[in-house]
């Protein structure tokens, strides 16, 4: 019984190890992601993929869950904390996906 | 070096996937950013103000304009009556000179038309724009009466013609009252069940007292019964209907509603004696104050008096705070203004229509009120219906729910902020700088509050949407009274006598009717068939046999 419980450990250490380089990759890959998406907010402006428009991201905003109107980020509200990751384009409405 | 901490901060918070984080960091960049982008829409940076003011005010005026007051240069502002009579928001400190403007703008059109008659009594006389004002603390009430009145004055017989038909007055004192009767449906697309819901939930909601769930129900109920019986609100009716059964059963055969029918039907099993009882404690407190009690004259004795009924320009004084309790008189503005809102998207959109709401704070202050509901939803709807709604409140942004401050600046056209400190927060992305002032964003936003919260009396901010804010000092309005050199007393007494005695009776009178009305319904226990009832029985005559029936069934009457 013992040795089955030590076989069985050591299989999941192994998984884990081969698992590893996988996961390493997938991290990586959001990272990087998530550091061109800030690149791009930081520019304060998104191309609509759509139709070409200029939308500005910081503007009288309305967050779409607690309702509060405010100068800022249209991905996020100050009071409720919510991050929205898409919204939709200015001129075409066609959904943009920032985050 | 903050700065590139903070970039740090936010480039290291995205790579772990926390883009909130990274989102939170940059706020106060977000913040100043979006404000250029807001102020970018208002004209070149270059510009210097006045350049930009004189721009604004060119795109603004237009045809028939009303004077919305003088820029700093002395230059005058006009808007045009479209844009100037719709959806808008007047805030300001008490004394600040709101009720002024406002007076100054609702006159304006008035005193075009009768100046118009003077020159040619023989044209087409009509008041031009409709107007409703409903005032819960009197000022403007009495001002704008007071202006009425010497308007009626200084016109000629067919001006004077004109505004005695087009004045309507409902106020109520010790000498005379406006007839009402809530419990009276002139609606055609609206319910009697639908009727009794909106008059429940604002008698409930403004009440000083609490209703229980079943209370409320009864309330509901009994107003359903008033609606379908086309009676008034009487103390006397309602303790003899609640406690005699045989008068109960009596006064039921002529519902025709079975939903009201069947609950008061099985009235004893249903509703314990305490909720009846505590309900005929609240029906005596809001009929137990002769000035109201007097209003409630019976729809049938109404009908035969021939007093005005509606007319384009309806004045309304809910005020009560130093004569009757509060809570009455709001309770009766919103009655009021759910009547006007409720049948206004079937009006004639030909001619505009001002809905004026004073103090509108207490009557906004509870977003889940079906009075409120209504309000908004007028605000987003009625521009289809040439009808704009204007709103005065002081502190508006910290007394009003977010959601309903939110619905309110989104669908208004223009907005005057006279002083304040709070509210002036709304103004502030609008308001144009000076191009060469190097301070930094908050600092120049620290002084435009201070300045905002020191602003003299009569000047304010306009904005109207779309166009930058607009430093102006209202129209002088001078007193009522001086033009003509008569005074306020005697503008009161022509009032009283040419304009409001066409829609109010003495108090007098009024008892009288209730009285008797009382004596017939509840003493004597007549009960007339409804008038749902009769109109079901009304024979309809389409050829000569109908004919011949109707007159034979007569006859055998």
């Amino acid at each position: 019984m013992k040795k089955l419980a030590v076989a069985w450990n050591a299989t999941l250490a192994l998984l884990y190890v081969l698992a590893l380089p996988i996961y390493a990759a997938k991290w990586l890959r959001r990272a990087v992601e998530s550091l061109f998406n800030l690149s791009e907010l930081r520019k304060g402006f998104i191309d609509c993929p759509h139709c070409g428009f200029r939308n500005p991201l910081d503007i009288l905003a309305f967050c779409r869950r607690c309702g509060m109107a405010e100068f800022g980020s249209r991905l996020y509200c100050t009071t409720c904390k919510q991050v929205t990751k898409a919204f939709p384009c200015d001129r075409c409405t066609a959904a943009i996906r920032v985050l | 070096m903050a700065g590139i901490l903070k970039s740090l901060a936010a480039s290291t918070a995205a790579a772990i996937g926390r883009s909130d984080l990274a989102l939170r960091l940059g706020k106060s960049t977000s913040y100043a950013r979006a404000l250029r982008n807001e102020r970018g829409g208002i004209g070149d940076k270059s510009a210097t103000p006045a350049a930009i003011y004189a721009a604004a005010t060119q795109r603004m005026d237009g045809v028939q304009p009303m004077t919305f007051g003088t820029l700093p240069s002395g230059e005058p502002v006009r808007v045009r009556r479209d844009l100037g009579l719709m959806s808008a928001l007047i805030l300001g400190a008490t004394g600040m000179g709101k009720s002024r403007l406002l007076i100054a703008l609702l006159l304006e059109p008035l005193r075009k038309v009768i100046d118009d008659l003077r020159l040619d009594t023989h044209r087409q006389a009509d008041v031009g724009v409709e107007l409703e004002l409903i005032d819960p603390k009197f000022e403007t009430f009495d001002l704008f009466r007071k202006y009425v009145a010497a308007l009626w004055l200084g016109a000629n017989d067919a001006g004077r013609e004109l505004l005695e038909r087009s004045v309507r007055v409902i106020d109520w004192s010790h000498e005379r009252v406006t007839p009402l009767t809530p419990f009276d449906n002139h609606f055609t697309e609206i319910s009697n069940a639908y009727l009794a819901h909106l008059r429940a939930d604002v008698t409930t909601r403004t009440s000083p007292q609490t209703y229980t769930d079943a209370m409320r129900q009864l309330l509901y109920m009994f107003d359903w019964l008033l609606i379908e019986l086309r009676y008034p609100l009487s103390y006397r009716f309602a303790v003899r209907f609640m406690h005699d059964t045989g008068f109960r059963k009596g006064v039921l055969t002529s519902v025709p509603e079975p939903e009201v029918r069947y609950y008061f039907e099985n009235f004893d099993l249903t509703v314990p004696r305490q909720t009846r009882d505590g309900f005929l404690r609240r029906v005596q407190y809001g009929t137990s104050f002769p000035e109201l009690r007097a209003s409630y004259i019976p729809p049938e004795a109404m009908d035969k008096l021939g007093l005005m009924n509606e007319a384009p320009i309806t004045l309304v004084n809910t005020a009560c705070t130093t004569t009757l309790p509060q809570a009455l008189g709001y309770e009766r503005a919103a009655w009021r203004a759910t009547d006007v809102l409720c049948a206004a998207p079937r009006r004639d959109p030909r001619r505009p229509k001002s809905f004026v709401l004073e103090e509108s704070v207490r009557f906004l202050e509870d977003a889940n009120a079906d009075h409120v509901e209504t309000l908004l939803t007028a605000l987003r709807t009625l521009r289809s219906v040439n009808m704009g709604i204007v709103l005065t409140a002081q502190d508006f942004s910290n007394a009003v729910p977010t959601s309903v401050v939110r619905t309110v600046l989104l669908n208004t056209t223009w907005i005057a902020g006279f002083r304040a400190r709070e509210d002036a927060q709304i103004f502030w992305p609008h308001v144009v700088g000076v191009p060469d002032d190097r301070r930094a964003e908050s600092a120049k936003r620290d002084a435009y509050l201070r300045e905002m919260a020191g602003l003299a009396r009569q000047r304010y901010l306009l904005l109207v949407k779309g166009n930058p804010v607009l430093p102006l000092r209202a129209p002088d309005v001078p007193k009522p009274g001086d033009a003509l050199g008569v005074s306020e007393n005697q503008l009161l007494d022509v009032f009283n006598r040419e304009i409001a005695a066409k829609s109010m009776l003495p108090t007098a009178i009024a008892m009288k009717l209730i009285a008797e009305w009382e004596a017939r319904v509840v003493e004597q226990g007549e009960v007339r068939p409804s008038q749902t009832k009769i109109a079901s029985r009304k024979p309809s005559i389409t050829n000569l046999a109908d004919l011949k029936r109707f007159f034979t069934t007569t006859e055998e009457e």
